[in-house]
């Protein structure tokens, strides 16, 4: 199916929009796993450019390949020069982990001014209602005795972190940072898939890939108005200097790292550097009568806030793992006594529990008495027996997920499942139903993305092409990164959005092929 | 600033200088084996650059030295770890430094033992110590003259105190000897001996600069250790290392590897050729490599506070 020329407006020469160049054969309603149609968030179902577009697909058809090439190649060029990598672990002594860059797609991703405002409503909503849960779980249990959320389901998450329970926290705030995954179904309507507030990482490719794409395309940037992204060290900063325990205007902050082989170990420095902040890691840090201090040249120093992106099972020998060598001894008495505060707070995970996550929508109710703004994915809990009947009826069309497993582990795919797959899963299901969710599978939205394009392409030998590439449909999803403060929430404009750049395919993960967009978020001119 | 980080940048100018250190040498023991001279064999390469003693041609010694990995005292070992140590704290290094380093760790662990066939060797080790130039002149011209830079010399300075002496402690016996076997087998010229071990450390120049009259036993020991302006002698590497601990340490922490280094510059300050020669060289040379390892061993304890980590981290108590 070839584009069809813009039709819809009647304001002369916007009207006439012809989508062509290295738009040329752009395939319309591309079919999922799911079986239905993605939306696409750059054309209609009848080839019509969406009105938040039509400078962006105007400008980019009259490129010429080789204008394309030279900015495509610009892009690698500088995100490569830069050493914005992340590691992928091989083994073996001398293989050595490889360094890849997680390639920035030139096209970037528009988001509407005022859909934003929705979302970001939707999205702060969601963060303080979450936060309000994790310190009632392990402060009153309010939400627990009044039968909003089944205790059992708590008390048995994987996350819940029974190390918290009593734990007072700064200011309340337990969730910091959060960086939720947000997808569009087959009608474009924004869908919370994760909420992740334990130690969300790929802020520094936002800013990474702003920087890059104002470089590569000051012209584009003229012609729109882009909100700017380059608040965030700055917010970030504030968040974790508020969170001070004994209230000091000018506290020692610290992001504490995994070390130089975690593979957000650039995310760490860059962050560190652009809030001026020291980075350290486990064996910087150590307790002494429930303070945490730093080692240094000039001996001990004292910390007050520990920003850390070590995960709670190796943030404290002590508390959590004992064969941890990433953590600091003691850190966690350190914070009980009030001495540090913990940014993310210990035990935010319970939040991110699948399970937990059926009951979101009921939480906002609960806590804020508002009716959620944003919608999720419809998710089953199958420990409930209507639900779980529900679920084996629709099992093709499910994603059956291990509530204790995370980065898609444990995870059946209905619609690609194998008969052998299917029946093992029904099996797992009826035996342990408590330990699994199913969610409706989702059609993850697509968008314009410049691929080599494809010899076998029939409307190639027509089309002049992009010196060997071509706008082609890929699925991503987005992550806004939502700073919770004292007094308010800060959202950065856009967020990480991630694509698949293999055709067909939903995997986003920049371990897995995936690459990114500058997202951007438009006011009108 | 954090002590990992300190040390991470000591450790990167330390290794950084081995790599140039051995470089000359190895080039220098190549140029004598092929004039019909040599070292010491394979004995004094390994007294000089640590390890066991390498049986083989003086090709195989010389791809060992150069290309294996599996030796912590190869080049390629010390570039290896200057890189890794700068990668733990590339918010502490410059870019500039950062991918010089990179850069010599990629083209070293690329090269094949075939590459150093042939005139490839001595391509290979002067290509090295460009190496070394450019990582050094990238620092000193990206790197702030804040407290990370004087650790990285303070490594530099330290290893290159350490080589020097190591170069003059395994030369002293011979030195002192009646007929220097260097010397003797080189048809006897006891001035060819003198010039291999002034070559070895970059120093041949200098010294004809500084001693037009000729080669001495005396001039020559005299220029190595106690020359106060030859950026590789003893002495000058001393002062480089107590300036750089000055500006380091303070009352507190890091004053006893501030004494020890005092104490060492004295030494060597106050000290006329003749009084070396007197004590004897070899306990002279001795006893500035003892307090030279004394300092190496003070900043353990201290600003790198290792010996904290297992006594202050369990005092954490239950939760």
């Amino acid at each position: 199916m070839t584009l069809a020329p813009d039709r819809s407006g009647g304001s002369g020469s916007a009207a006439a929009v012809e989508a062509h160049g290295a738009y040329d054969g752009y395939p319309l309603g591309v079919v999922t796993q799911a079986g239905s149609p993605a939306y696409d968030e750059c054309f209609d179902s009848e080839g019509r450019v969406r009105p938040v577009y039509r400078r962006l697909v105007n400008h980019l058809a009259s490129l010429s390949p080789d204008e394309l090439a030279t900015k495509a190649d610009g892009l690698e060029r500088s995100m490569r020069a830069q050493g914005i990598t992340f590691t992928v672990h091989a083994g073996g002594e001398d293989s050595g982990d490889v360094e890849r860059t997680f390639p920035l797609d030139l096209v970037p991703r528009l988001v509407d001014a005022v859909e934003w405002e929705r979302l970001a409503e939707g999205l702060t909503q969601r963060v303080t209602a979450l936060n309000a849960f994790v310190a009632d779980v392990y402060g009153a249990r309010e939400v627990l005795a009044d039968g909003i959320v089944p205790t059992e389901l708590v008390v048995t998450g994987k996350h819940f972190t029974r190390q918290a329970t009593g734990l007072t926290v700064p200011q309340a705030i337990w969730t910091h940072v959060t960086g939720p995954d947000l997808i569009r179904d087959g009608d474009g309507r924004w869908l919370v898939l994760e909420d992740n507030c334990r130690t969300p990482s790929g802020v520094s490719y936002v800013l990474e890939n702003r920087a890059a794409m104002v470089r590569g395309f000051p012209e584009l940037f003229a012609r729109h108005r882009v909100r700017p992204v380059d608040a965030y060290p700055q917010a970030l900063f504030d968040v974790l200097r508020e969170a001070a325990p004994r209230g000091d205007s000018d506290p020692t902050v610290v992001l504490l790292t995994p070390g130089a082989y975690n593979s957000a170990y650039f995310e760490h420095t860059f962050l560190a550097r652009q809030m001026g902040i020291e980075i350290v890691e486990g064996g910087d840090l150590f307790v002494d009568d429930a303070v945490v201090y730093m080692r240094t040249t000039r001996g001990r120093k004292r910390v007050d806030v520990v920003y850390r992106r070590v995960d709670d099972d190796y943030l404290d020998p002590l508390a959590f793992r004992a064969d941890s060598v990433l953590g600091v001894t003691g850190l966690l008495t350190a914070a009980r006594a009030g001495n540090v505060a913990i940014a993310n707070a210990v035990g935010t995970g319970i939040a991110d529990d699948k399970a937990v996550f059926a009951y979101v929508p009921a939480l906002i109710r609960y806590y804020l008495g508002q009716e959620p703004v944003l919608d999720q994915v419809p998710t089953y809990l199958c420990s409930d027996p209507d639900q779980l009947a529900h679920v084996l009826e629709n099992l093709p069309r499910m994603v059956v997920k291990a509530v204790s497993e995370s980065g898609g582990y444990g995870m059946t795919i209905g619609p690609t499942a194998s008969d052998s797959e299917m029946a093992d899963c029904r099996r797992r299901l009826l035996a342990k139903p408590r330990a699994y969710i199913a969610q409706e599978t989702i059609p993850l939205s697509t968008h314009p993305t410049l691929v080599p394009s494809p010899v076998s392409d029939p409307a190639r030998s027509q089309a002049p092409g992009a010196g060997g590439r071509a706008f082609r449909p890929r699925h991503c999803d987005l992550r806004p990164f939502v700073l919770m403060g004292a007094d308010s929430v800060t959202i950065v404009p856009g967020g990480l959005s991630r694509v698949a750049l293999p055709e067909g395919s939903l995997v986003v993960n920049s371990s897995q092929g995936g690459g990114s967009k500058d997202t951007w978020v438009v006011d009108e001119l | 600033m954090l002590s990992r980080i300190a040390e991470a940048l000591y450790w990167t100018g330390r290794y950084t200088e081995r790599a140039e250190d051995t470089a000359r040498l190895l080039d220098v023991a190549q140029r004598a084996a092929l004039e019909g001279g040599d070292l010491g064999g394979s004995e004094t390469l390994a007294a000089l650059l640590g390890g066991y003693p390498i049986s083989g041609s003086l090709a195989d010694v010389i791809t060992h030295y150069c290309l294996n990995r599996g030796a912590p005292e190869s080049l390629a070992s010390c570039v290896r770890a200057a890189r890794e140590n700068a990668r733990t704290i590339r918010d502490a290094v410059t870019s500039e430094m950062w991918e010089s380093l990179n850069t010599w760790h990629l083209q070293v662990a690329a090269t094949s033992a075939n590459e150093l066939s042939g005139g490839g060797s001595h391509t290979f080790l002067a290509a090295q110590r460009t190496r070394a130039y450019l990582f050094i002149g990238s620092a000193d011209a990206s790197l702030p003259r804040e407290e990370g830079w004087y650790w990285l010399m303070l490594g530099r300075w330290l290893e290159r105190l350490t080589f020097t002496t190591r170069v003059l402690a395994v030369r002293a016996p011979t030195l002192e000897a009646p007929s220097d076997p260097l010397a003797s087998a080189t048809g006897g010229s006891a001035v060819y001996g003198w010039a291999v071990l002034l070559r070895a450390l970059s120093a041949y120049e200098a010294f004809r600069g500084a001693h037009r009259a000729g080669l001495s036993p005396e001039r020559v020991v005299e220029f190595l250790l106690l020359d106060r302006h030859f950026p590789r002698s003893a002495r000058h590497a001393a002062m480089q290392v107590e300036d750089a601990l000055v500006q380091v340490a303070d009352e507190e922490v890091g004053s006893s590897a501030r004494r020890i280094a005092g104490r060492l510059r004295s030494i060597l300050d106050y000290r006329q050729v003749d009084d070396v020669f007197d004590e004897g060289l070899a306990p002279f040379v001795h006893r500035v490599a003892d307090l030279t390892a004394e300092v190496h061993g003070a900043l353990a304890d201290e600003p790198f506070a290792r010996a904290a980590l297992s006594a202050a981290s369990f005092q954490g108590g239950a939760v």
